[in-house]
């Protein structure tokens, strides 16, 4: 089973190359570290290599992904590792990049536009990947909502693939900008990528750049936070999910968790996250203290939201479902993962049985001994959507900026259409 | 990678441009081109980058490097003459002294003559000269020139047109090949850095000539980067006098005070920093049509106040060390209004901000510009929507005799200054229709020019002006 990742833009290419060097490391891990026997361990490793890259018939590894962007200087260096100029021990070798200046920060731009002149490459692209996996399960696409290439690329891209390949589990990692601002048309992008992309997909990963900021300074310690730290942590956190885990497609079972139509927002939490300073003193917790520290960390974005809102969040919190697994020697027992199970945690109408669904890996990961990460579907998405439209809300009445839109034929309608579906999901999501 | 195509008018943009090539040629490791002191030693930094790969894949943006040369290969002056790189540059003027000098100086090489637009005997001081007269004229051999650089060109990105708005040539001229370039390439962005010469007129007829090109520059810009030489007076004599006071650098002798080199030079690295995100790899890259769409809110309001830091004029190089206070402090001289290069102060209290840039370049991170944005979102008056309108970038390389440096560019109502400034001028004149004689006796210039250019001027001011008064609007969101 194989999955094609899809990156796009200059904040999904450096997640997407950061995500497959943490795959890579971890398929490669230190066999005197590894937990399990060299036989599981070999059946863990090929799964996973065969799920990420190809061999090709000279013995070289090639990451089934593509790299799209609108201009090279991203692209260019995902071959090589950016800390100290080595090549990294495999290829991206499907780069669909046309330098003809970027998407201009604009959605319409990038979706109308830009988009046109890189599709039948791109399609190309995915069918030769496709036509190297012996089983493609799903197709993963990583992109930021801020700029111009990542969100409008990204969404006529997702869109065209969604008709090419109808039966396919799509899933999309959604990287939203820092709040106080990075683009300033970054939240009419958002809004519109979410409009977009929510129907196509089956279900979006949603990361918050503050969010994953704050864990940055808070649990890793780092003063001067750059890109490489956050992207780590998406990096890490996402191939803890994706990484196999015995015999059940994770990508089927994360599109389980967003069943219904109306909930498919999944957050990611993770424990634990120690600075490699303090690592060497760490004691390896225990599982049940990793997953009070991922119980405690479903409430734990709402530190970047006003105290108001977030307050009133923690204490309606309601899960549609969660997903939790725990990877390293010996699997948690009942007791441990208790705090998850709560009742209270979960909507009424969610039959007992897949409130909480567990799998456990033998094999650790990245030569961590004990790693937990929990995939959450709740109402607490509400609030960064809801920045979203707020904010966007804002600059559509004043009508600024709209003239860069209209001029690739997103006019105020498209808009308005864009605005009520999105009202329409924090609706759903704020009345479990 | 991406390029541009710079566009030089008349005596002052040619003379921005034979400031700009050496400066850019050093940016990107080359020794000190203009034949003074070699100032190898603080190259050395920027060296280091060039032989990697990302310095000089971007050399492409300025310069088009025949198929068969790799750049590698390019480490001197000679190297470029040798193998037939060209600057991706236009000159026009309609006298020959400035560009003559291009022809004789060291850089001559860099030039194609096909590029070279010139004439005898310039423009008269008269914006109705350059426009009406001149630009018909010239209008295919400018075309013809300006396709020639776009054939050499794989992925244009813009064109960067510099002039004077005070003279015939630069004003004149220069705003009819904006208008060609909107009518025959309109996909490609134009960015103008125009100088208004306030402060130092020294021509009568210059407020007809910046009223006049003033409104072409909104019709046709895609983004504008004014600039006031009283402004840059002033950035270039504080800096002079600064040296003068302090003990550790030589007293510089008369000899050295070049105020219109030095004023140039600022231009230049203003231009160097706002390209600087299009040709070099960061991890937040800001393209430079990405500027467009972050800054201009509103169609005609594309008029962006620039500042930088380190501002150290050319005649004085001394070389920082960025540690974190440092870093700070670029970001708050960047901001402040010593150096804009405008008279304006963009946190100032009649400054409401439509749309702020900041882009670090060398060693800033993510948690720096956050610190910035915020300090910026506490400090600056905004309207009841551009509080976030904020664009940020990091860029890697850093400029060439410093470690790390800031722009930041404004879109703030305050712009209206100037515009008020440039109409109480002409007004003036026009009250009194003073030299207008000059303007209608060339044949193609229309009488309704004044009065059209005059009403343009007022809606623009009354348009910022709306912008500073407005009122939050309180539309529940619609369900």
């Amino acid at each position: 089973m194989s999955v094609v990742t899809l990156q796009f833009g200059q904040c999904g290419n450096q997640v997407g190359q950061a995500l497959f060097l943490d795959l890579y490391n971890d398929i490669k891990g230190d066999t005197n570290k590894i937990s399990v026997g060299k036989r599981s361990n070999i059946e863990y490793a090929s799964e996973a290599a065969n799920k990420w890259f190809h061999i090709n018939k000279s013995g070289e590894w090639e990451a089934r992904s593509i790299l799209i962007d609108t201009e090279n200087k991203v692209t260019a260096l995902a071959n090589k590792n950016n800390k100290n100029n080595n090549n990294v021990p495999y290829k991206f070798k499907n780069i669909v990049a046309k330098c003809h200046g970027g998407a201009a920060n604009n959605w319409a731009y990038g979706y109308s536009c830009k988009s046109q002149l890189l599709m039948a490459d791109i399609i190309e692209g995915v069918r030769k990947e496709t036509e190297k996996c012996d089983f493609v399960s799903s197709i993963f696409s990583i992109l930021s909502s801020a700029g111009g290439t990542g969100s409008g690329v990204g969404s006529r891209t997702m869109e065209v693939l969604r008709d090419e390949y109808p039966n396919k589990t799509m899933l999309n990692t959604m990287v939203l900008p820092y709040r106080d601002g990075e683009v300033v048309t970054q939240n009419y992008n958002s809004l519109l990528t979410l409009a977009k992309l929510y129907d196509i997909t089956d279900a979006t990963y949603l990361y918050e750049n503050d969010a994953v900021h704050l864990m940055c300074t808070k649990t890793l310690s780092l003063t001067n936070v750059t890109f490489h730290d956050i992207n780590s942590i998406i990096a890490q956190q996402l191939s803890a999910v994706l990484q196999p885990v015995g015999n059940v497609s994770i990508s089927r079972v994360v599109a389980n968790l967003a069943a219904h139509p109306r909930y498919k927002f999944i957050q990611v939490k993770s424990a634990p996250h120690v600075s490699k300073e303090h690592s060497k003193y760490e004691a390896l917790s225990s599982w049940a203290i990793l997953v009070n520290r991922v119980r405690t960390s479903l409430k734990s974005n709402c530190g970047v939201y006003d105290l108001k809102s977030a307050t009133e969040f923690t204490r309606k919190l309601k899960c549609v479902g969660n997903m939790l697994i725990s990877r390293g020697n010996g699997a948690p027992s009942e007791e441990d993962i208790k705090p998850l199970t709560d009742v209270l945690l979960y909507v009424p109408w969610l039959p007992s049985q897949v409130r909480l669904t567990h799998f456990h890996q033998n094999r650790n990961f990245l030569d961590l001994n004990r790693f937990l990460v929990l995939c959450t579907n709740n109402n607490s998405v509400c609030l960064p959507v809801d920045c979203v439209l707020e904010e966007a809300w804002s600059l559509f009445t004043s009508k600024a900026f709209l003239h860069h839109y209209k001029k690739y034929d997103i006019d105020e309608q498209y808009f308005h259409g864009a605005f009520e579906d999105i009202e329409e999901i924090i609706r759903n999501y704020n009345s479990l | 990678m991406s390029e541009f195509i710079t566009i030089q008018v008349g005596q002052c943009g040619n003379q921005i441009g034979a400031t700009f090539w050496p400066s850019v040629l050093e940016e990107y490791g080359f020794e000190n081109v203009t034949g003074g002191v070699a100032t190898a030693n603080l190259n050395n930094n920027n060296k280091k980058h060039f032989s990697s790969n990302e310095l000089h894949s971007s050399f492409n943006s300025f310069f088009s490097i025949p198929a068969t040369e790799t750049c590698s290969s390019l480490n001197t002056l000679s190297d470029l003459k040798q193998s037939k790189v060209k600057a991706r540059s236009i000159l026009v003027d309609m006298e020959d002294s400035v560009i003559a000098r291009y022809k004789t100086g060291p850089l001559r090489d860099l030039f194609d003559d096909q590029c070279i637009v010139t004439n005898y005997p310039g423009s008269g001081n008269n914006w109705a000269e350059g426009f009406c007269y001149h630009g018909p004229r010239y209008k295919n051999k400018i075309l013809n020139s300006i396709r020639r650089a776009i054939d050499k060109c794989d992925s244009l990105q813009g064109f960067l047109l510099m002039f004077s708005v005070g003279g015939g040539t630069g004003s004149g001229l220069g705003t009819y090949i904006l208008q060609l370039l909107d009518d025959h390439f309109p996909d490609v962005e134009r960015f103008v850095s125009c100088v208004y010469p306030t402060g130092t007129e020294d021509v009568i007829t210059c407020p007809y000539n910046m009223a006049l090109s003033t409104k072409q520059l909104i019709e046709h810009a895609s983004c504008v980067f004014p600039v006031e030489n009283r402004a840059l007076l002033d950035i270039v004599t504080r800096q002079y006098n600064n040296n003068k006071n302090s003990t550790l650098v030589p007293k510089p002798t008369i000899v050295e005070y070049k105020p219109f080199h030095d004023m140039n030079n600022v231009i230049v690295n203003m231009l160097l920093h706002l390209t600087s995100g299009s040709r070099f790899p960061g991890n937040i890259n800001v393209d430079i049509n990405e500027i467009c769409t972050n800054m201009v809110p509103y169609p005609k309001m594309h008029f962006l106040s620039s500042s930088f830091s380190p501002i150290v004029s050319y005649s004085t190089k001394t070389s920082y060390v960025s540690s974190q206070p440092i870093k700070d402090e670029l970001f708050r001289a960047a901001c402040s209004r010593n150096n804009q290069l405008l008279k304006i102060d963009p946190l100032g209290l009649k400054s409401v901000l439509l749309g702020t840039t900041l882009v670090g370049r060398g060693n800033f991170c993510i948690s720096d510009m956050r610190t910035y944005v915020e300090r910026l979102q506490t400090k600056g008056h905004f309207t009841s929507w551009s509080k976030k309108s904020v664009k940020i970038g990091l860029c890697n390389i850093p400029p060439a005799e410093h470690n790390a440096a800031m722009l930041a560019l404004f879109n703030t109502t305050a712009m209206s200054t100037l515009f008020s400034h440039i109409y109480e001028l002409f007004e003036k004149l026009y009250n009194k229709k003073a030299h207008v004689h000059h303007y209608t006796q060339v044949p193609e210039f229309e009488k309704n020019y004044f009065e059209e250019c005059k009403d343009n001027l007022l809606k623009n001011i009354e348009a910022y002006k709306q912008m500073e008064n407005c009122k939050q609007k309180t539309l529940p969101r619609a369900i």
